[in-house]
């Protein structure tokens, strides 16, 4: 049995790849493993925290544009990255990255790819690589790859910040995943100001969504410090925002068994 | 919806997808395909006997209703040695509409 967990925001610059990489390192040191896809073709970036350097060409070859223009399988296109991690984990982090080549990004913009690809390709990643979970960190906003991901996708997680930007289109973000029959749907909400009161505010969301709100992310200096530059609940096992995010991770596989 | 002669007057009225049918129809096509299509989606592909349960019909009348939609262009068939299998065809996305001057200003890159 495995699993697909979308993470998904309306709006950029929520902390979504960040907390992606985040809840990987947390499945993966119960000992499973675990496959992130970076679908934010656009902008991508969630190899940054993973150490996974997409200029050495002697370490990447392919990634997932290379498999969306069948050039290759898309288990050609998947690096582990376990050994890239600040401290050991009993299980296993394969990243599946896009290209951060201009003139690639640029390609996609002009050719498009068959979308029926992306949906088969999750599927074939996790036979392939034996997953027990496979994390899809998705473009922002609401496009047709979007959709697939929340269509297909086991939980969808929909991350926000306490603006009201956000707050609006986290609307959007529910009702439409709410018309594509998503199994299980959770909130975070991210860089959180500490001088608020994190129950009224998580209370208020839960009821603007009639959606659970599964953590509440204070904003840190640590993790603005740390610019993405490895796993923040790594680095700080025992900051809030780790802890909270342990509780989430040991969630999301429990009924996986260990 | 689980009546062959409902699903048949659904499907009446569908437009043709000749390319295929993008997430967004997902959202738009009248609910009992609408809701149909995203299981199938999420189901990725199944045989005949499937699309029958899911259908809630025969598997003459499911295997009907399925070259409907294949015909219709919102469906794929497989022919296989054991029963034919369906899932749903999606349209190759859409190229960006921008001008040649742009693109061949970005052709360096």
């Amino acid at each position: 049995m495995s699993k697909i967990i979308s993470i998904h925001s309306y709006r950029g610059g929520t902390g979504k790849s960040n907390t992606t990489a985040n809840l990987a390192a947390l499945i993966a040191a119960q000992g499973f493993r675990v496959g992130v896809v970076d679908t934010d073709l656009n902008s991508p970036g969630i190899h940054v925290p993973f150490g996974l350097d997409l200029e050495d060409e002697n370490v990447v070859g392919y990634t997932l544009n290379d498999y969306l223009w069948g050039n290759c399988e898309i288990k050609d296109t998947a690096y582990e990255v376990t050994k890239n991690l600040d401290t050991a984990v009993s299980g296993h982090v394969f990243l599946v990255p896009a290209s951060i080549k201009a003139g690639e990004i640029t390609r996609l913009l002009k050719d498009g790819y068959d979308v029926a690809l992306l949906n088969e390709g999750f599927d074939d990643l996790i036979t392939a690589l034996d997953l027990d979970v496979l994390l899809v960190d998705t473009h922002p906003g609401l496009s047709n790859e979007t959709l697939l991901s929340i269509a297909i996708t086991d939980v969808l997680i929909i991350i926000l910040r306490p603006d009201h930007q956000d707050y609006q289109g986290t609307a959007v973000t529910v009702q439409v995943a709410r018309k594509l029959d998503v199994l299980e749907m959770m909130l975070i909400v991210n860089k959180l100001p500490t001088v608020y009161d994190f129950s009224d505010v998580k209370r208020r969301v839960e009821n603007l969504y009639s959606c659970e709100v599964a953590a509440m992310l204070p904003h840190s200096d640590e993790m603005m410090a740390l610019a993405s530059q490895g796993v923040f609940v790594l680095r700080y096992p025992n900051h809030v925002i780790a802890r909270e995010l342990a509780q989430l991770a040991a969630r999301l596989v429990a009924d996986l068994g260990a | 919806m689980e009546n062959f002669s409902d699903w048949q007057e659904t499907l009446l009225h569908l437009p043709l997808f000749p390319d295929g049918v993008v997430m967004a129809d997902m959202l738009t096509l009248p609910a009992p395909l609408g809701s149909f299509l995203r299981r199938v989606l999420r189901m990725r592909q199944l045989p005949l006997s499937q699309l029958a349960q899911l259908l809630q019909l025969s598997s003459e009348q499911a295997a009907e209703i399925g070259q409907i939609l294949v015909e219709k262009g919102v469906l794929q068939r497989h022919v296989t040695d054991a029963e034919p299998e369906y899932k749903v065809r999606f349209a190759p996305k859409s190229k960006t509409r921008l001008s040649d001057q742009v693109w061949n200003a970005l052709g360096d890159l």
